[in-house]
C-alpha cells in the first residue's frame, strides 16, 4: 500500500481558534502548529491553511492513467540529453522540464516540511511550434529532495493545469525506478484563480503526510504516503513544472514524451516556508531567500534551437519571486 | 640590412627583493648610475631651463649622507612583523596557553564527520571560488580582510602590517599546538579518518588540530578591530569577526578541518590576542596603526 487516508476531524473542527482541537492534530495526522516565533513564516501558512470555516474531504487519490494504456517498453529516454544552445541558457540555471525555486540548506541541516500558497493561473495553449500530440500542460507544486543526484526519492504535491481547462489536485512520491504513477485528488475541486495552500511534512524517512486547502472553497484533504527510498531533505523548492507523460517499461515507470508548456502568464507563491532540522535536532526555519532559480528550456524544431518558455526570477521571498510564461 | 654593432648588454635585472615593495630596477652594466655625471635641470639668470653639472666627475665622488638612519618607516610591513614575532616568541609565555581538547569519541567524531560530509553535499560547489582563494598563505586571508576594510598597502601601510603579524603569529602558535596539542595525540584530518570526504584542494602537511586558518583569521580581525576608532570598532566588529568565521568554515567545508578545529583556532586566536598586548614593539607597531585611522 503506497498510501492511506487519514481519519477525518470532524465539523467545526477549528485548531487555530480552538484549544481543544490544537491538541487532537495528532489524531487526524494533521500538520503540527509550527512556534511563531521561531518559524513566523511556517507559522502564518499554517495559520491561513487550517482556519475555520473548513471542509474536510475524503482522500480519493487516484493513480494517472497514461495515455494510451500502458505500453509494455519506453521507445527510449530522450528528456534529459536536451541539448542547450542559445547563449541566454547557457548563461542560466535551466532544465528541460523544472521551472522555479529551490532552496538548499547549510550548516549541515535537512528539510524535514514545506509549506506554500498561491493562486492557479489560468492557462491557455503555448507557443504553437510548441504544439504535438500532447496537450499543453503544466503542475505547478512543492516538494523535498530530486534537485541533487545523491537525492533522487522526491515527495511533492500540487496542482496541474492544461489549456484544456482541467485544473487537478495531484501528488506523488517520484523515484527513478518506480512502479507507480503520479495520484490526482479529484474529491478537493479546484480552478483558476483560487488560492491553495499545500503542506508536506515528513513522518519518517520513507513517509510523509500530504495537506491540501483550497481557500476558495474552503475545502481541505489529506493523505499519507509511503516512499520506496528514503528521501534526504537535501533540497525544499516551489516548481512550475512541464511533466512528462509516463510510460511503463517492463519493470519501471520512466518519464516519456514532455507536454508542451502552456501560457499561464506568471506566477508566484504567496508564501513559502521551510523547516530545516539542525544535526543536533533544532528547528531553522527557511524562505526563499537564497533559493536558485531554474528557468525551464525548450527545444524547438526547424531550425534546432532552445527557448526559455518559464523564466524564473527572484527578487525577494515569496511573492517577489516570479516565473513568467514567454 | 646594415651591419650593427653591440647592442648593449640588457644587463641584470636586479634581484625582485621580498620585501622591500621595490620594483624592478634594470641596472646598466655599461653605464653604472654610480658612473653618472652629476647634474641638475635649472632655470638661467635669462629664464631658459637648462643642465647645470656638478663639478665632481661622477656621482660616486659625492660625499655621503651620514646623518641618514634608519627609521619604522624603512622598514617593510611583512619583515617587521617578523620583528615582532620575535618578540611574542620569547616575551609571553605563549608556549604554556592551554586549549579546549578536541572530541575523541566515537560518537562526536562521527557527527563531526557527517557536518562535513553534509557541508560538502549542500556548500561546496558554491564555496570553491574563496576556498581555492583563501588557500595559499595568510596574505590570501588579508586580501578578503583589505578588500573588506577598503585599504590598501600605499593607503594603510601599518594596518597591513599588523595582518602581517597577525598571520605570522598565528602561523606559529598553531603550528605549536598542532605538534604538540597538550595530552592528545597530534590530530589527523578528516579525510585520513573517511577518505570519501574527497577534500577539494591538497591536504596540508601537517595535524588538523588547531585550524591555521581559523587561527590566522580570528587573530587578524582582532588586532584590526583595535587599531580601529572606537565607533569604527563598533560598527565594523561583527564584519571582521564573521569574516573569520567565513574563512575557518570555508576549510570544514573543503573537508581539510572538523568544526573542533575552528573552535581550537579562535580559542588559540583570543589567547595569543591577550598575550600580544604586553610586546612592546607590537604596541608600538598599533599605536602607528592607529594613527592611520584617525
Amino acid at each position: 500500500m503506497s498510501h492511506r487516508s487519514l481519519p477525518m476531524p470532524p465539523a467545526g473542527f477549528d485548531p487555530v481558534e480552538k484549544a481543544a482541537d490544537l491538541l487532537r492534530l495528532p489524531e487526524f495526522g494533521l500538520p503540527a502548529m509550527p512556534d511563531a516565533a521561531r518559524e513566523p513564516a511556517l507559522y502564518r501558512l499554517w495559520r491561513e491553511m487550517l482556519a475555520a470555516p473548513l471542509r474536510f474531504v475524503a482522500d480519493d487519490s487516484r493513480p494517472h492513467v497514461p495515455k494510451g494504456g500502458t505500453p509494455p517498453a519506453a521507445a527510449g529516454m530522450r528528456l534529459f540529453s536536451l541539448p542547450i544552445r542559445s547563449r541566454e541558457a547557457r548563461r542560466l540555471p535551466a532544465s528541460p522540464n523544472w521551472s522555479g525555486f529551490t532552496r538548499f540548506p547549510s550548516r549541515g541541516d535537512r528539510f524535514s516540511r514545506v509549506a506554500a500558497s498561491w493562486i492557479v493561473p489560468a492557462v491557455a495553449a503555448g507557443a504553437p511550434e510548441d504544439r504535438t500530440t500532447l496537450d499543453y500542460r503544466c503542475s505547478i507544486w512543492i516538494g523535498l529532495d530530486g534537485k541533487r543526484r545523491w537525492a533522487d526519492s522526491m515527495p511533492q504535491l500540487g496542482t496541474e493545469q492544461t489549456a484544456g481547462g482541467t485544473t487537478r489536485l495531484w501528488w506523488q512520491w517520484w523515484t527513478p525506478k518506480s512502479r507507480r504513477f503520479q495520484h490526482y485528488v479529484d474529491g478537493v475541486a479546484v480552478k483558476p484563480g483560487d488560492t491553495v495552500y499545500c503542506d508536506l511534512s515528513m513522518v519518517a524517512p520513507d513517509r510523509v503526510r500530504l495537506h491540501f486547502a483550497n481557500r476558495s472553497t474552503n475545502e481541505f484533504t489529506a493523505v499519507e504516503v509511503d516512499g520506496e527510498a528514503p528521501m534526504r531533505g537535501s533540497s525544499a523548492q516551489w516548481i512550475l513544472e512541464r511533466p512528462a507523460e509516463p510510460e511503463l517499461t517492463a519493470t519501471t515507470v520512466e518519464a516519456g514524451e514532455l507536454y508542451p508548456m502552456p501560457s499561464f502568464g506568471a506566477v508566484s507563491p504567496l508564501a513559502f516556508a521551510a523547516r530545516g532540522m539542525t544535526p543536533d535536532g533544532a528547528v531553522r526555519a527557511y524562505g526563499l531567500d537564497n533559493a536558485r532559480a531554474t528557468s525551464n528550456v525548450t527545444l524547438r524544431q526547424k531550425p534546432s534551437r532552445s527557448a526559455i518558455v518559464a523564466f524564473a526570477r527572484r527578487s525577494g521571498s515569496g511573492s517577489g519571486s516570479v516565473i513568467r510564461y514567454r | 640590412m646594415a651591419n650593427m654593432g653591440d647592442m648593449g648588454d640588457m644587463g641584470d635585472r636586479g634581484a625582485n627583493g621580498l620585501g622591500g615593495g621595490a620594483g624592478l630596477l634594470a641596472f646598466r652594466i655599461d653605464l653604472p648610475f654610480d658612473k653618472e655625471k652629476p647634474q641638475v635641470w635649472r632655470k638661467d639668470k635669462d629664464g631658459a631651463w637648462g643642465w647645470k653639472e656638478d663639478p665632481a666627475i661622477d656621482l660616486e665622488v659625492l660625499p655621503p649622507d651620514l646623518t641618514v638612519t634608519w627609521t619604522p618607516r624603512d622598514w617593510s610591513a611583512r619583515w617587521f612583523a617578523w620583528a615582532i614575532m620575535g618578540d611574542f616568541a620569547t616575551q609571553t609565555a605563549w608556549k604554556s596557553i592551554t586549549l579546549t581538547p578536541y572530541p575523541v569519541a566515537a560518537a562526536e567524531v562521527t557527527a563531526e564527520l557527517q557536518l562535513l560530509f553534509r557541508a560538502a553535499q549542500d556548500e561546496r560547489p558554491d564555496a570553491m571560488g574563496e576556498i581555492v582563494a583563501q588557500n595559499q598563505d595568510y596574505e590570501d586571508c588579508m586580501a578578503f580582510f583589505m578588500a573588506l576594510l577598503r585599504i590598501s598597502a600605499n593607503s594603510h601601510p601599518r594596518t597591513c602590517g599588523l595582518m602581517h603579524v597577525a598571520g605570522l603569529i598565528g602561523l606559529l602558535t598553531a603550528m605549536h599546538f598542532k605538534n604538540a596539542p597538550g595530552s592528545q595525540p597530534q590530530r589527523p584530518r578528516p579525510s585520513q579518518l573517511h577518505p570519501a570526504l574527497l577534500p577539494a584542494i591538497e591536504v596540508p602537511g601537517h595535524p588538523a588540530f588547531p585550524s591555521g586558518h581559523a587561527t590566522q583569521a580570528m587573530l587578524m580581525a582582532l588586532i584590526v578591530e583595535q587599531a580601529l576608532p572606537a565607533e569604527r570598532r563598533t560598527k565594523l566588529a561583527p564584519y571582521l569577526h564573521t569574516l573569520a568565521g567565513r574563512i575557518a568554515r570555508n576549510r570544514e567545508i573543503a573537508g581539510l578541518h572538523y568544526k573542533s578545529d575552528t573552535t581550537g583556532g579562535l580559542e588559540l586566536a583570543a589567547k595569543v590576542f591577550e598575550l600580544l598586548g604586553s610586546v612592546e614593539s607590537y604596541a608600538d607597531a598599533l599605536k602607528l596603526a592607529q594613527g592611520e585611522w584617525a
